[in-house]
Formats: C-alpha cells, sequence, structure tokens
C-alpha cells in the first residue's frame, strides 16, 4: 500500500456521492498545529477542541465560501490524529474548489481510499475486525448488513470467534495432555477427553459453518432480476414497481450502463432493480448474447423474476427455462388466446405451475403485493440463520471447515500424536486468522482496497 | 581427588572455577568444566552425597529422556550414572510416535549417588570441598567464606537447589532447611548484597516413603522393567542392565482417600495460609487434587522402588503436607496399601528463586560478571531440568575463561535449548518443568537422534575423547546410510516390496522408489522396513544408526513443513509491541494486564509465551501493533 508509510496531512470529502446537496463535510487529517490553516480563515481567536466555530473560508483575501469548523485534537479524535472538520455548502463544484484550496496552498495531500481509517488502526482506535465492521456498516443496502456491520463494530461476531478459539485451544491441550500427562491421567482419560473436546469444537463450529450460505454474497447489495424475451412486458412490471419510487431515486453512478437499475426499497432493505432489457437494447449484439448476460445476472440475483407472453413463443424460450427463478408471470393475459397458449405451455413445462404464475394486467396491485411478499420473505429466511456477510471471514471458516475435517480422518487412523498435533497446527493458523492473529498486511490490502474515500 | 586436609591452615586456595552445590546441576557443572583441564572445586553441604535424588528415584519421562540423551551426547554425565543405576526402564508413549517417546529410568537412589562419587573421585582436577557456604564477595574475582575456611575463584556457580532459605512444612511442624534432615544455606541477600530474588518464593513437595515390606503387592498392578527400552548413554550396549531389575506397581486413590483430604482443610499448611510459597499446577500434591477437582476420587498413584536394598518405596502422585496422622490415615486407604507404614513422612519445601531473567543465554548473571546460576535455584523442577542447566552453566564458565565462544543450543534443536531461553526471556510464576509441548519442532528434537543434533556442539569444545571419536564414526556412517537411502532404488516387482505391499490395508506399491520413499509409507514401520531393506542387501549396521535414520526419514516432510511454519512464526514474533499501550487498553482483561506489567513483554513472541494470556488479548494486540 503505497500510504503505509506516509504521515502527511490528508484531505477528502466525508459526504460526497457527486451530486449538488445542501452541505457537505470535509475532513483534514494528520497536521501537527491548527497554525498552518489560520491564512484560510477570517476567525482569529483560538480554536478549541470539539467546539464549532462559524468562519469565512478566504484564498488570498478573496472570498470563498461561509463554513463551520470543528476541531478533533489526537489522540481523542476518531483515527488518533488531530482532524479538523470543515463543513461547507455542497455545490460539487464548491467542494472541489475547497478541496483544490487545501491541497494547493495548505500542504494537504489527497486520501487515498481508506486512509482516514487505515490511520485509525495505526493508532490503535480501532481493531482489524472493527475495521471490517466500519467498512459493512458504511456500505450496508440491508438492515442486517447494518447489524453485522455494528456487531464487528463492537466486537460481539468477534466474541464467537474467540470463543471458538478457546475450545480449540482445549482440544489442542487434550492431545498434549496425552503426551505429557499420560503417568497422571491415564490412557482412558485421556483418550475420552481427547474425544469430548474434539466433539465440542465441531458442535460450535457447525454452527457457525451454517452461517457461511453460498448466497449471501447478495445480503450486501441484493438485487432483484426482471427477465424474459423481448415484448414479454419487463419494462413494464420495472415501470410499474417503480412508479412510487422514480422521484427520490437516481441512477446508480458509477456503473456501465450496459442494463437498467434502480433502487427499490421494501421493508428497510435497498434491492438493486434490474431489467435485463437493457442488455440488449444497449448492446445490440446477437439474441444469443443477450440471454447469456441475463443467464449471469440471474445466477447472482437475490430474486429473479421470469415473464412470459404465452403468446409470442420463440426458439430461445427452452434456454430461458433451463434458468433458475423465483416467480414467473404470465403477461398479455388480454390476448386472443391468451388461457389455452398458456394452458400448453404449462403442459408442457409442468415446472411452472409450482411457482404461482399470475398474470401481470389483471390485478397489478394484487401481483405487488405477492411479489413484495415473497421477496421480503425471501429475505427473511436468507438472514434468519445471521449468515456471515464478510468474503474473508467466509474463506477462512470455508478453510476451517476443510483442515478440520482433514485432522478428523488423520485422527482416526493415525496414531502418531506428534504428527497429530502437527496437521492440529493447520486447523491453529486459520482459527488464528478468523480472530485476527496474523500478520495483517494482507488483510489490510484487501480491507483498504473497498474503502470509499473520505471514510 | 585432592581433599581440602591436604593442604596447610592459612593458605587461601584458588580455583578456576568453584561450583557450590553437589547436586544434578551441580555435579554436571564441575564434570564439563574439568573436561577443559580447569582447576574445578565443588563446595556442597557436609552430609550428602554428590547427585542425590531427594524426591521420586526416577531420571528421564516424557522431554526430559530427551534432555538426558542430549546431555550424553555433549558429553554429560546424568545418563552414565542413571544407567549404572538403574532398576526399572520403560518408554513412556511406547505407541505414540517416535517423536514423543521417552525413555525413563527408575534408579537405585544410593546407588546413583555413590556412582556420582566414583565418577567424581576419577577426575583428578575437581575437589571436593564438604562445607558451609557462608558468605562470597565479589571483587576483582570471588572470596569464598565457609565455615571453615576462605577461598578464591574466578568463577562461580549456583547450584544450591532449594536450600535458599529453605522452609519444611508438614502439617504445622516447621523446620528451617532445604530437605529433611539437612540445614538450609543462608539466603542470598545474606551471600551477594547485589542480587534480588523473586519477590515470592516457590514451593515443592515430596510424598510420604513407606516401608516395603508393609505393601500388599498382589492388590497392584504390576510394572515389570521393559527389556528392549535402550540405555541413555550411547558408548553403553544399549540393552545391557548394570543392576538388577525390579517392578513398579500402580496403585489408585478411592473416594475415601480424597474424603479424608478433603475433611482436613484446616490442617493443610496449603490451604490454610501457612505455606505462601508458588506450586507447580502440572505437580500438583494430592491436596491440590482433592480440592481443585473435587468431582474427581481416582488418581494415580505409582509406588517406585527407591533402591535394591532400601526398605522404602516412593508412592509418586501423593506428595503433601498434611500433619502426619492425616498422612498415614490416607495412604492406608488406598487399595494395597491398607497395612503400610510411612517411614519417611511427606513434607512441603519453601524456596527462594532467582529472577532468571538477570541471566544470559549462558546462565551467567548479567549484573555480576563471572556468576552463573544453574538449576532449582532458577525456578526449575526435576533433576533432568537441573542437569541441563548445570552443563550450559559449567561449559560456559569454562570456554569463557579459556576465551572460546560461548555455547549456546537453539531452541530449534533441543529441549535444553527450549529452556533456556525460557527461562532467561521470562519470568515465571510457577516452577518451571519440560514438556514436549514447550518445543516448536518436536518431530525434531527426539530421543533417537540427539547425536546428530548435539555433535555440532560438541565439535566446538575441540575436545578429542573416545565420545568425541564415536561421534565421528556415528556421523560418518550416518551419512553413508542417508545416501544409501536416497540413492537406492527398489523395483516395485521384487519380493520385498511385494510383501510390503501385502501389508497395507488399502495402499499398494505401484512404482519404483527408492528407500527414503518406501520408508515414508505410511502403514510401514520405518526401522523394521529398513532393517529388512538393509538385510536384503546383505549390510549390517548398529541398530542405533538404523533407528536414527529410519525415524529420520519418517518425519523428515513434516520437518520441513514445520520449518516453514517457525519462519513465519519468527517473522511474527518478532515484532514489536509497547506493553505500556498494552496494558493501559481498556480491551484487554485485567488479569492480562497484571502477568503483562509484570512480565514487560517487547516482542509479540514474548507476549504469548506468557502464561495465560487470553487469544482475545493476542487477536486485539495483532491487530493493532502494526
Amino acid at each position: 500500500m503505497k500510504f503505509l508509510y506516509s504521515d502527511e496531512p490528508i484531505i477528502a470529502c466525508s459526504t460526497c456521492n457527486h451530486a449538488n446537496a445542501a452541505l457537505a463535510v470535509i475532513r483534514i487529517s494528520g497536521f501537527t498545529s491548527l497554525a498552518q490553516f489560520s491564512p484560510y480563515f477570517s476567525h482569529t481567536g483560538p480554536i478549541e477542541p470539539r467546539r464549532v466555530y462559524y468562519t469565512k473560508l478566504v484564498l488570498q483575501g478573496q472570498f470563498i465560501d461561509d463554513i463551520c469548523i470543528t476541531y478533533f485534537e489526537g489522540p481523542k479524535s476518531y483515527n488518533g490524529e488531530n482532524i479538523l472538520e470543515l463543513t461547507i455548502h455542497g455545490n460539487t463544484l464548491n467542494t472541489e474548489r475547497v478541496l483544490k484550496l487545501f491541497i494547493n496552498h495548505a500542504g494537504c495531500r489527497l486520501a487515498s481510499p481508506g486512509e482516514f481509517t487505515y490511520r485509525a488502526l495505526k493508532n490503535k482506535k480501532l481493531t482489524l475486525s472493527q475495521v471490517e465492521g466500519l467498512d459493512l456498516f458504511l456500505n450496508a443496502n440491508t438492515g442486517y448488513a447494518l447489524d453485522q456491520g455494528l456487531s464487528l463494530l463492537s466486537g460481539n461476531l468477534q466474541q464467537i470467534y474467540t470463543d471458538l478459539y478457546d475450545l480449540f485451544l482445549k482440544h489442542k491441550s487434550a492431545l498434549e495432555l496425552s503426551i505429557d500427562f499420560i503417568d497422571d491421567v491415564g490412557e482412558e482419560t485421556a483418550k475420552g477427553y481427547f474425544t469430548s473436546t474434539l466433539k465440542d469444537f465441531k458442535d460450535k463450529f457447525e454452527t457457525l459453518e451454517r452461517r457461511v450460505i453460498p448466497m449471501d454474497h447478495n445480503l450486501i447489495q441484493p438485487e432483484i432480476v426482471i427477465a424474459g424475451l423481448p415484448n414479454s412486458g419487463k419494462s413494464s412490471l420495472f415501470n410499474f414497481l417503480l412508479r412510487d419510487e422514480r422521484a427520490i431515486v437516481s441512477s446508480i453512478a458509477g456503473t456501465t450502463r450496459d442494463y437498467l437499475s434502480e433502487i427499490l426499497s421494501i421493508e428497510n432493505v435497498r434491492y438493486k432493480l434490474i431489467d435485463t432489457a437493457g442488455i440488449r437494447d444497449a448492446s445490440d449484439v446477437i439474441e444469443a448474447e443477450g440471454i447469456r448476460r441475463t443467464k449471469q445476472k440471474m445466477q447472482h440475483a437475490f430474486f429473479s423474476v421470469l415473464l412470459i407472453n404465452p403468446l409470442e413463443m420463440r426458439e430461445e424460450f427452452s434456454e430461458l427455462m433451463q434458468l433458475k427463478f423465483d416467480f414467473m408471470i404470465f403477461t398479455h393475459a388480454d390476448g386472443i388466446g391468451f388461457e389455452a397458449a398458456k394452458n400448453q405451455l404449462l403442459q408442457q413445462y409442468p415446472q411452472l405451475g409450482s411457482i404461482g404464475a399470475v398474470s401481470l394486467k389483471s390485478q397489478p396491485e394484487v401481483l405487488e403485493q405477492q411479489l413484495v411478499d415473497l421477496i421480503n420473505n425471501k429475505y427473511l429466511s436468507l438472514t434468519f440463520n445471521k449468515p456471515i456477510l464478510l468474503d474473508r471471514h467466509k474463506l477462512l471458516i470455508n478453510d476451517v471447515s476443510l483442515a478440520l475435517k482433514q485432522y478428523e480422518n488423520l485422527s482416526s487412523y493415525e496414531h502418531d500424536v506428534a504428527i497429530l498435533s502437527h496437521e492440529l497446527n493447520t486447523l491453529a493458523t486459520c482459527l488464528s486468522e478468523l480472530i485476527g492473529i496474523v500478520s495483517p498486511d494482507q488483510i489490510l490490502n484487501s480491507i483498504f482496497s473497498n474503502f470509499c474515500i473520505g471514510k | 581427588m585432592f581433599h581440602v586436609e591436604q593442604f596447610g591452615e592459612g593458605s587461601m586456595l584458588f580455583f578456576d572455577i568453584t561450583v557450590i552445590g553437589g547436586g544434578h546441576a551441580g555435579i554436571e557443572a564441575a564434570h564439563i568444566a574439568a573436561q577443559f583441564g580447569l582447576n574445578i572445586a565443588i563446595i556442597t553441604i557436609p552430609g550428602i552425597g554428590l547427585g542425590s535424588a531427594p524426591c521420586n528415584p526416577s531420571v528421564g519421562g516424557v522431554g526430559k529422556g530427551q534432555v538426558v540423551r542430549e546431555l550424553d551426547a555433549l558429553g554429560g554425565l546424568m545418563g552414565i550414572l542413571a544407567d549404572k543405576a538403574g532398576i526399572q526402564f520403560r518408554t513412556l508413549n511406547d505407541s505414540k510416535g517416535f517423536a514423543v517417546q521417552s525413555t525413563r529410568v527408575q534408579i537405585d537412589k544410593d546407588l546413583y549417588s555413590l556412582e556420582a562419587e566414583a565418577y567424581i573421585a576419577t577426575i583428578p582436577n575437581i575437589t571436593v570441598i564438604r562445607e558451609k557456604v557462608l558468605e562470597i564477595k565479589a571483587e576483582h574475582d570471588f572470596e569464598i567464606v565457609t565455615t571453615e575456611r576462605s577461598y578464591r575463584t574466578s568463577k562461580v556457580i549456583m547450584t544450591v537447589g532449594t536450600f535458599l532459605n529453605g522452609k519444611l512444612h508438614t502439617g504445622s511442624e516447621q523446620a528451617i532447611g532445604g530437605r529433611v534432615g539437612c540445614e538450609a544455606s543462608a539466603g542470598l541477600t545474606n551471600i551477594f548484597a547485589d542480587i534480588k530474588t523473586r519477590p515470592y518464593r516457590f514451593k515443592t513437595g515430596t510424598p510420604p516413603r513407606l516401608d516395603k515390606a508393609t505393601i500388599d503387592y498382589s492388590k497392584l498392578e504390576e510394572q515389570p522393567s521393559d527389556s528392549s527400552v535402550r540405555n541413555f548413554h550411547c558408548m553403553h550396549r544399549p540393552f545391557h542392565r548394570f543392576s538388577r531389575q525390579v517392578s513398579c506397581y500402580l496403585a489408585r486413590t478411592n473416594t475415601q482417600t480424597m474424603d479424608i483430604i478433603r475433611s482436613n482443610k484446616e490442617k493443610s499448611p496449603m490451604f490454610n495460609g501457612q505455606i505462601k510459597g508458588v506450586g507447580a499446577r502440572y505437580c500438583p500434591s494430592i491436596e491440590d487434587k482433592a480440592f481443585r477437582y473435587p468431582e474427581k476420587s481416582v488418581h494415580h498413584v505409582f509406588v517406585e522402588p527407591e533402591g535394591l536394598d532400601l526398605d522404602t518405596m516412593y508412592p509418586s502422585g501423593i506428595s503433601s503436607s498434611l500433619p502426619k496422622e492425616v498422612q498415614q490415615e490416607y495412604v492406608n486407604s488406598i487399595e494395597g496399601l491398607e497395612s503400610a507404614k510411612i517411614k519417611v513422612y511427606g513434607y512441603a519445601v519453601e524456596y527462594d528463586v532467582i529472577d532468571t531473567t538477570d541471566l544470559k543465554l549462558t546462565l551467567e548473571h548479567i549484573q555480576i560478571p563471572n556468576l552463573y546460576f544453574a538449576g532449582q535455584v532458577n525456578g526449575t523442577s526435576g533433576y533432568e531440568e537441573a542437569a541441563g542447566q548445570g552443563f550450559i552453566a559449567g561449559a560456559n564458565a569454562a570456554m569463557a575463561f579459556l576465551g572460546m565462544d560461548p555455547l549456546i543450543l537453539s531452541r530449534h534443536e533441543s529441549y535444553i535449548g527450549v529452556m533456556i531461553e525460557d527461562l532467561t526471556s521470562n519470568t515465571r510464576d510457577e516452577p518451571y518443568r519440560l514438556f514436549t509441548a514447550r518445543s516448536e519442532n518436536r518431530l525434531f528434537i527426539r530421543e533417537d537422534n540427539s547425536i546428530l543434533r548435539m555433535y555440532p556442539y560438541r565439535a566446538t569444545f575441540l575436545l578429542n575423547t573416545v565420545l568425541d571419536d564415536f561421534q565421528r564414526t556415528f556421523m560418518d556412517s550416518y551419512h553413508e546410510l542417508i545416501q544409501f537411502c536416497d540413492e537406492t532404488m527398489i523395483p516395485e516387482t521384487s519380493p520385498l516390496m511385494e510383501e510390503f505391499s501385502g501389508e497395507g490395508e488399502l495402499q499398494k506399491i505401484t512404482r519404483r522408489m527408492s528407500v527414503t520413499e518406501v520408508l515414508r509409507q505410511a502403514w510401514l514401520n520405518p526401522i523394521t522396513t529398513l532393517e529388512r531393506i538393509l538385510a536384503v542387501n546383505g549390510l549390517i549396521i548398529s541398530s542405533d544408526l538404523v533407528r536414527t535414520v529410519a525415524i529420520s526419514k519418517k518425519y523428515d516432510g513434516y520437518i520441513k513443513r514445520s520449518e516453514s511454519q517457525y519462519e513465519r512464526l519468527k517473522k511474527m514474533d518478532s515484532m514489536k509491541i509497547s506493553w505500556e499501550t498494552i496494558a493501559a487498553s481498556n480491551n484487554i482483561s485485567f488479569e492480562c494486564k497484571q502477568r503483562i506489567t509484570r512480565i514487560r513483554p517487547d516482542t509479540f513472541g514474548q507476549l504469548k509465551l506468557i502464561e495465560g494470556i487470553r487469544p482475545a488479548t493476542l487477536a486485539v494486540v495483532a491487530a493493532k501493533a502494526l
């Protein structure tokens, strides 16, 4: 990481989302004295920590903005360094101008992503898993991710890991006991202890392992995908579902617009609603490519809806039918011959009947309610077991699982306890990484690459 | 050996190195130092023979057997003496793999001490002085004042055991002394004004000794001597026995035994506050067992002979400082010991120990050069641990005297190295004993390869004795046999390979393999396999060497892997930390903070070594220490 050893003052906008707003907060961290900024403030008196001061921002006599400043003196600040927070007017041009002022004239450098938090870690204000929790907390799109972020920040999940580690140590001790203290405890007791401690560890671990489910990637940014052949009514459904949202949501910035997506909030969860019509329309490629992309989207979707117009059947339909989807809607119910065509289709693909197919045009509100309930139920059932969201943790838990299986296999036939103990070290390594007893370099890289600037 | 009386009154005798104490640490120190041709004295309390065994009558054990063999390969004394005085031989962990197999020998303790006296007597440059030391003055060199006269010496090795301010407890009876029937030495404060002892004392205990003739052996489980156990000394014939062999016996405590102890809690000096010293958790007295594990009432009691001609048995596992009548009562509650008579009552001893973090890896004191400490005074328990330190102190005192490089054994290659590093890098709050679990490299630090591991160190002594000749030959043959294993290919169709295949339940040998590869097949015993291969090839090689090579090959892969793990750990462990910050942190338990503040670790590795540090604490520190 390039900023590992640089401790010069850094600056970034902490609230920026590239849209104009009433206010924006700019943070400067790591300066030695406030004096280096005084030429740019009209305020002349002393600036006491944790008090808000109103001042004008000026550059070479020229008025820039009316702002409020708050000084957090290190080490009693978020990241342990001296921090100055500037609340300015939130026009994006203004924000840029203020940033430039401090970078060009006051010796600040634009912060790298995650650098504020990195310094908090460095200055022992946060632990590694707290940083991971913070990351999750700040980027959460679901109430559940928000909760897990908070749980990490407050150390609850960490407690589960350390409890697991304690049980592991008990087993490890049981193994060592059977070597160093065999005379004191006797073979039978040692064996019993070995078996029971392994079981305790396994039981506890399996509870944790159940919380690792393959789907949960989508729980951080869950997507609802609408798929179907052209003219099956995808865009109609898309617009219908968004009719109340349109005014208050904007398109997601920064993504490549090869499909249409908007935010749809259901019960405190912000879903990304995707109309795969965009895939084909935007790229103007052959049908096959469109279907390939649709498939891909649906694979990673939290929830997928398939739309079928029974009156307009095409060759690609059979391919669409192979996709896994959560809900299916028959469209064009007012068309001539709809019922006959639908029944024929249901006969041809008996699996469709079990999905609970409905028609879009007859009672759209009923349909919507049904859809919302299904989505919400799926969300509730997936979060019921409190799945682990962080990839690093999931991978490590899988590693532990593998190491544990290998160890169990080995311990059923290998009688060389020194070798068993040696193999147990593999398990120990995974576990200690889980609770954060590792050389932190590699973890830091992966964590901070997720951070947005200014956090 | 000279006798002090040979020297006239008034003249002050000078020794190059003087060892205070003639126990297991003392005689090793004197013995190795004397091999360098220096003029050595042992000053020991009158009335105790050299190398006496005041506690359990055995040498070796898990981890300790490895130490005895390391000592033996370095040219130590303990293995030779134990073989000669050995009356019952056993391999512990016999079924658990070669790395953790350890030899334990019951010794005739009188014979052991007699052998030690006789052996030391043959060394002309060691003088044994049986006087009590009153004071040691450190000036340019040292002046040692005893009850009889004064001596001058360049270097002093303190191996004073439990005699520093020793205090004995049996019930409410208390006596001053380092063991039963002996006076205590003066405290360190009297001998050296400058050296601090630890602020709290250590405690150890010993069980009552039983009259041999009053035990009903038919009710006990007999453990005969195992004739397939190899002697400790590498130049003794492996299976030769110097003494008549006898059996040990296994008895068990029961609910009645534990109830007797539990109902006498207020009479136990350890639980009524009379003893303040800290005992070892791993060597609990019977009172400890009764009160710490209230749900358990069956504990092993090994009834071990103290000697062929001695009429006492040592019941291992029931050490106690309870009043005499309670000891008699609980002993008689044990099946087989119903009418056993106690000849010597059990007692606990409290004693001063020094702070070993003030010692260098050579065991020389940092503040007072030329002064060395070894053995129980350093807070260790066990004859083997004492002997190991004695050897290190003795060799280093001699080599320093001669201007040679110091002897520092790596913890990666020996249990002695593990022990010395643990002692000097960390303050302990209970007596220190070696466990195999203390080593990070257990698969390598084995009994079978002790010569392999110690030969390079022995070579730095630049001595040329029969032992050195023996080891040189051994090493040459070792390399030849290793080469044979690596280079000899056996086709899978050979009758021997088909035999090997037939012995595997699921696995088979399906291709041509080198001998080395064959030895690594999981279902084959590497030793017998190599023996069979050698026999087919018409080679006759000593069984010790075959053993070393076969087991080395078996573990090779694992050892390489653990070396890379060790490297990674070492990197992590060398990470600097600030104990002040950790101790001030809110995220760490009070107990951990106390330990951290007391020990003041500078690196993550040292922090990890502190006993009782919780994983949560390590996690917090690891995550923060960048």
